[in-house]
């Protein structure tokens, strides 16, 4: 059983007041808080061994390197993979568009994912050749069938995502690693919305590739992993090459590459984010994915309850007994009104931070037929009934307002 | 008699104003009629009416400045008048007859227009023209304020019966409508904050909101940017901005014009974001006569192809008059200059959303040779004050705005706080009591004497927003406009394009400035002498050549002076 009033004294942004009351953090899967043991390890690094990694010999710079390294094996091992195989990256988007870049796409040769991508799950792609996406059965969930059907001689990898950033829906991604490899093709899975929620285990997933963002799991912005299997990073062309990417430069400029996974990050990295990462790591650790799983179910079932009741909205959820992560996006049955707005309304008249608009979804509206975005609630851990009870409150009072109609604008 | 509509003069509708005597009343004693005084010139006019065109005359009076449009009848019982003269004014049954018979104009018609004109002090007295104009002027503006307690007490009887947060809060005070004998009386009720307006948006509405919705019609939700304290939204009627604009700006026909391209920062709202997606030129066209020019982040590198675009729009719109913010104009400005292009015809610049600086007021008076004039606008309320030439603020006939020094009422030319209510029908739906707008202003020493607007209550200046004051080590306030008025007020400021002052923390100052031409340099000396004389003589100041100065006030807007210390809250009035 989690002790939440101690786990949100741990998330000081929970503190801060709106139209004084504490706010209401409803925006978890555009990015989690983050927690005092993620600060700490932050400010540790620049209050007391700031150095960088790698190439030099003094001791701070050691200190450095090893606790870069040591994050490493955290993350790796967070994930059930290897340190070799795992890079750090800024996000999921620099992650997808390093394997975009790195499989020398063509621009007669495509990809197929679906229509629940994000756009970071498109445009890396779309940025070197076509994209096909599948669309989803009734349950709301990607067809696999049809994704089948859409491979053909110049398919050159697989992607989906594990869990939607709109409809919060969860895809078993075995199916689809079994079919990408029944294919010959690399199953890249966007794993960005499940890092904080779900236990992860590449290993078992058998995927080519899996993409985290560490700030959606409480670490800090510029942080994230791109794992992969050994074979596949090292038949990727490292887009970037730059220091601490080659073990020699010779004479004739020609060069050695580094091994995995240093040939895959050139340049300083973002250390204090890795060291963050690692912590964020840590604490999910500590707290426990099973209760941290059981926790957010429990509020995303209340939350859906809570706006199954409301008039004047369209909840875009996957049919009843679909797996789903702890979030839900409504759509507003009057189009005119845009979803930004009533976002705004929240926040600056109830001090609840939710998300509206299209989520970098668009082609996944566009299939719902969803013209005004919609509006996104998600939840984590620290979140409570009681905010639940507030959110539908001020939402009922809102969408009552609203339902007067009207245009936005001046 | 032809039905006349008085389009121009809203405060004097002769026409619209009269009461014919009641049937059975006491017959009227004729009186004696005076000469119509010569100085009021009158001038035919054929306008379309319904199914014919109808007569109207254009009557003007030269000491008063006061321009009325008359209707037929009104038109012909002035002619008269001033074409008898004699035997009119000495004969009134002689004119009566004359009148009646010759021109078909009622008894009870040329009564009561008789009566208008002496209100008006239109009809000959032996008093000299500048005592007349001040008579006039001071019994416009007691009508005016008359009719503005009127609305004051009608709003907040609308507030208090209809407006859950008001009904509430006026009910804890104690107050109503009845406690208001005079607008100073204003000071008794309390005030709203911004915060206020977020906390308690959803109470802010009138009841019959929710009960009536095909009564309000088509609705808009309007935010604020935020540069003035923490950003709001306010629920208006559709038209609310147009209304607002005609209304404020009407006795500057013909400059309230109804055809203008508005350029505004590229996020001036949350709810009017048009920057990272350029719309169609189509669906930029609001209420059916204002361009949305499509805006851009950074007005110091803009570049000749968005100026381009620009004029095509313009070209192909053919607004009557520029709209927005003066520093995103004055790229145009700037374009045009350069290039030695001309664009047709403008009629009017109107600008708001900032202050706008002189270097960029003057070089849109010198490109576009056309009246360059303030508003005062904010996104909960509308247009609620417009400069007339003379310089003053006049506030329009739907807002009340009070100016607050430490609480109280500023004194003739003191600076204060900018307190806003709002009287209009149209600002029903989230109706502000005593509204703080994070604004500052000075009061008008004396009434401004200006003539389509002088009945209305003036603003001496609009001094800016209260957050980018900047307080001298000696303790004195010093507004973007007086950072202004004392960087423009020499030669150096030929070479400005943009600047920033900026007050840093150690109490040092920074002035960043974009010259116009990089080539040429800046007379550094006379500058810092004229700023020191403004922020005192021991200020330490440092000039900063730039090629740009971002925008950095939410919503992309300019401003042109802040401060990085704590502000000092004793010194704020």
């Amino acid at each position: 059983m989690m002790n939440i009033s101690a786990i949100r004294a741990d998330f000081p942004q929970l503190a801060r007041e709106v139209v004084g009351r504490p706010i209401v953090y409803f925006d978890n899967a555009a990015t989690s808080l983050k927690p005092t043991p993620v600060l700490g390890a932050m400010e540790g690094y620049y209050r007391t061994y700031c150095a960088n990694i790698h190439r030099g010999k003094h001791l701070l710079s050691e200190e450095a390197s090893a606790a870069y390294e040591a994050s490493r094996e955290t993350v790796a091992k967070f994930i059930n993979a290897k340190s070799v195989e795992t890079i750090f990256v800024r996000g999921a988007t620099e992650g997808i568009g390093l394997v975009a870049a790195g499989l020398s796409l063509k621009a007669n040769e495509n990809v197929v994912g679906t229509v629940l991508e994000h756009h970071s799950n498109i445009l890396p792609w779309r940025g070197y050749c076509a994209y096909r996406g599948a669309p989803l059965t009734p349950d709301g969930l990607p067809d696999l069938e049809a994704a089948e059907a859409l491979i053909d001689e110049h398919t050159r990898a697989i992607t989906i995502t594990m869990c939607s950033n709109v409809t919060g829906v969860i895809v078993e991604v075995e199916p689809w690693a079994r079919m990408a490899h029944q294919n010959g093709l690399p199953l890249l899975v966007d794993a960005a919305q499940c890092g904080a929620h779900l236990k992860l285990d590449v290993e078992k997933m058998d995927c080519d590739f899996l993409v985290l963002s560490g700030h959606k799991m409480f670490g800090p912005t510029g942080s994230g992993i791109l794992y992969g299997k050994r074979e596949r990073l090292e038949s990727l062309r490292p887009p970037t090459l730059g220091g601490g990417t080659v073990n020699r430069v010779y004479a004739d400029y020609s060069f050695d590459l580094r091994d995995l996974p240093w040939r895959l990050e050139a340049g300083t990295p973002d250390i204090a984010a890795v060291i963050g990462l690692a912590a964020a790591v840590e604490y999910i650790e500590e707290l426990g994915l099973d209760q941290i799983e059981a926790r957010t179910q429990e509020l995303s079932d209340s939350l859906a309850a809570h706006l199954g009741n409301l008039p004047g909205i369209q909840p875009c959820s996957p049919a009843p007994g679909i797996k789903r992560t702890s979030l839900v996006s409504f759509a507003l049955e009057n189009e005119k009104l845009s979803s930004d707005y009533i976002t705004r309304l929240l926040s600056d008249t109830y001090g609840i931070m939710v998300r509206g608009g299209h989520h970098c979804a668009h082609p996944l509206h566009e299939y719902l037929k969803i013209k005004s975005g919609t509006v996104r609630a998600s939840l984590q851990f620290y979140n409570t009934e009681e905010e639940i009870d507030y959110f539908s409150h001020a939402l009922s009072n809102v969408l009552n307002l609203v339902a007067v109609g009207g245009r936005v604008g001046i | 008699m032809a039905s006349g509509v008085n389009t121009r003069s809203r405060p004097y509708m002769l026409t619209s104003s009269f009461t014919p005597p009641p049937t059975g009343a006491a017959p009227v004693t004729r009186p004696h009629f005076p000469l119509l005084r010569s100085e009021i010139l009158l001038e035919p006019r054929y306008l379309p009416g319904l199914g014919q065109v109808d007569l109207h005359y254009v009557a003007y009076d030269a000491v008063t400045d006061v321009e009325l449009w008359v209707t037929a009848g009104e038109g012909h019982i002035m002619r008269a008048i001033q074409q008898l003269r004699g035997e009119f004014g000495t004969d009134a049954i002689a004119g009566f007859v004359k009148l009646h018979f010759e021109f078909d104009v009622s008894e009870p018609q040329i009564t009561a227009c008789l009566r208008q004109l002496d209100a008006l002090q239109w009809l000959a007295k032996e008093t000299p023209p500048h005592a007349l104009r001040e008579l006039c002027s001071q019994t416009r503006r007691d009508g005016n304020r008359a009719e503005k307690l009127a609305r004051l007490k009608d709003s907040i009887q609308r507030m208090r019966e209809e407006v859950p947060y008001y009904r509430t809060l006026l009910g804890e005070h104690g107050l109503t409508e009845a406690d208001l004998n005079n607008l100073d009386e204003l000071g008794r009720f309390p005030r709203l904050t911004k915060d206020h307006l977020r906390e308690h948006f959803d109470r802010l509405h009138p009841d019959s909101l929710r009960e009536h919705k095909a009564w309000w019609g088509e609705l808009v939700w309007r935010s604020s940017s935020g540069s003035t304290g923490p950003r709001t939204q306010a629920l208006a009627g559709a038209d609310n901005y147009a209304y607002t604009l005609y209304e404020t700006l009407g006795p500057l026909a013909p400059l309230r014009t109804s055809r203008q391209c508005l350029f505004i920062p590229p996020a001036c709202t949350g709810a009017t974001c048009h920057m990272e997606t350029a719309i169609p030129y189509e669906k930029r066209i609001l209420f059916g006569n204002t361009l949305l020019m499509n805006a851009f982040r950074n007005a110091c590198t803009v570049s000749d192809a968005v100026m381009e675009e620009y004029v095509s729009e313009i070209e192909r719109f053919k607004p009557m008059g520029l709209m927005g913010a003066g520093s995103y104009i004055y790229p145009l400005a700037r374009y045009l200059k350069r290039t030695k292009r001309k664009l047709p015809k403008i009629d009017f610049i109107h600008l708001h959303v900032e202050v706008c600086s002189r270097i960029h007021r003057r070089l849109l008076e010198e490109v576009f040779e056309c009246p360059v004039l303030g508003c005062y606008v904010s996104s909960e309320m509308g247009f609620a004050a417009v400069q007339c030439s003379r310089g003053s603020y006049h506030v329009g006939p739907g807002f009340h705005l009070e100016i607050l020094a430490e609480g109280k009422p500023a004194k003739p030319g003191q600076m204060g706080r900018l307190v806003a209510t709002t009287l209009t029908t149209h600002n029903r739906l989230t109706p502000l009591l005593r509204y703080e707008l994070g604004d500052l202003a000075v009061a008008s020493a004396e009434p401004c004497a200006c003539s389509p607007l002088g009945h209305l209550d003036a603003i001496a200046s609009i001094e800016g927003r209260v957050a980018e004051v900047i307080v001298t080590g000696e303790g004195n306030v010093i507004t973007p406009r007086a950072v202004d008025n004392a960087i423009t007020e020499g030669p150096w400021c030929e070479n400005i394009a943009y600047y920033n002052l900026v007050q840093e923390k150690g109490g040092r100052y920074l002035l960043e400035v974009v010259p116009q031409d990089k080539q040429a340099g800046f007379d550094n000396e006379g500058l810092i002498q004229t700023l020191q004389r403004l922020l005192g003589a021991q200020a330490e100041i440092e000039i900063k050549p730039r090629e740009e100065i971002m925008p950095t006030l939410p919503a992309g807007r300019y401003r042109l002076c802040y401060s990085k210390m704590e502000p000092d809250l004793k010194a704020m009035p």
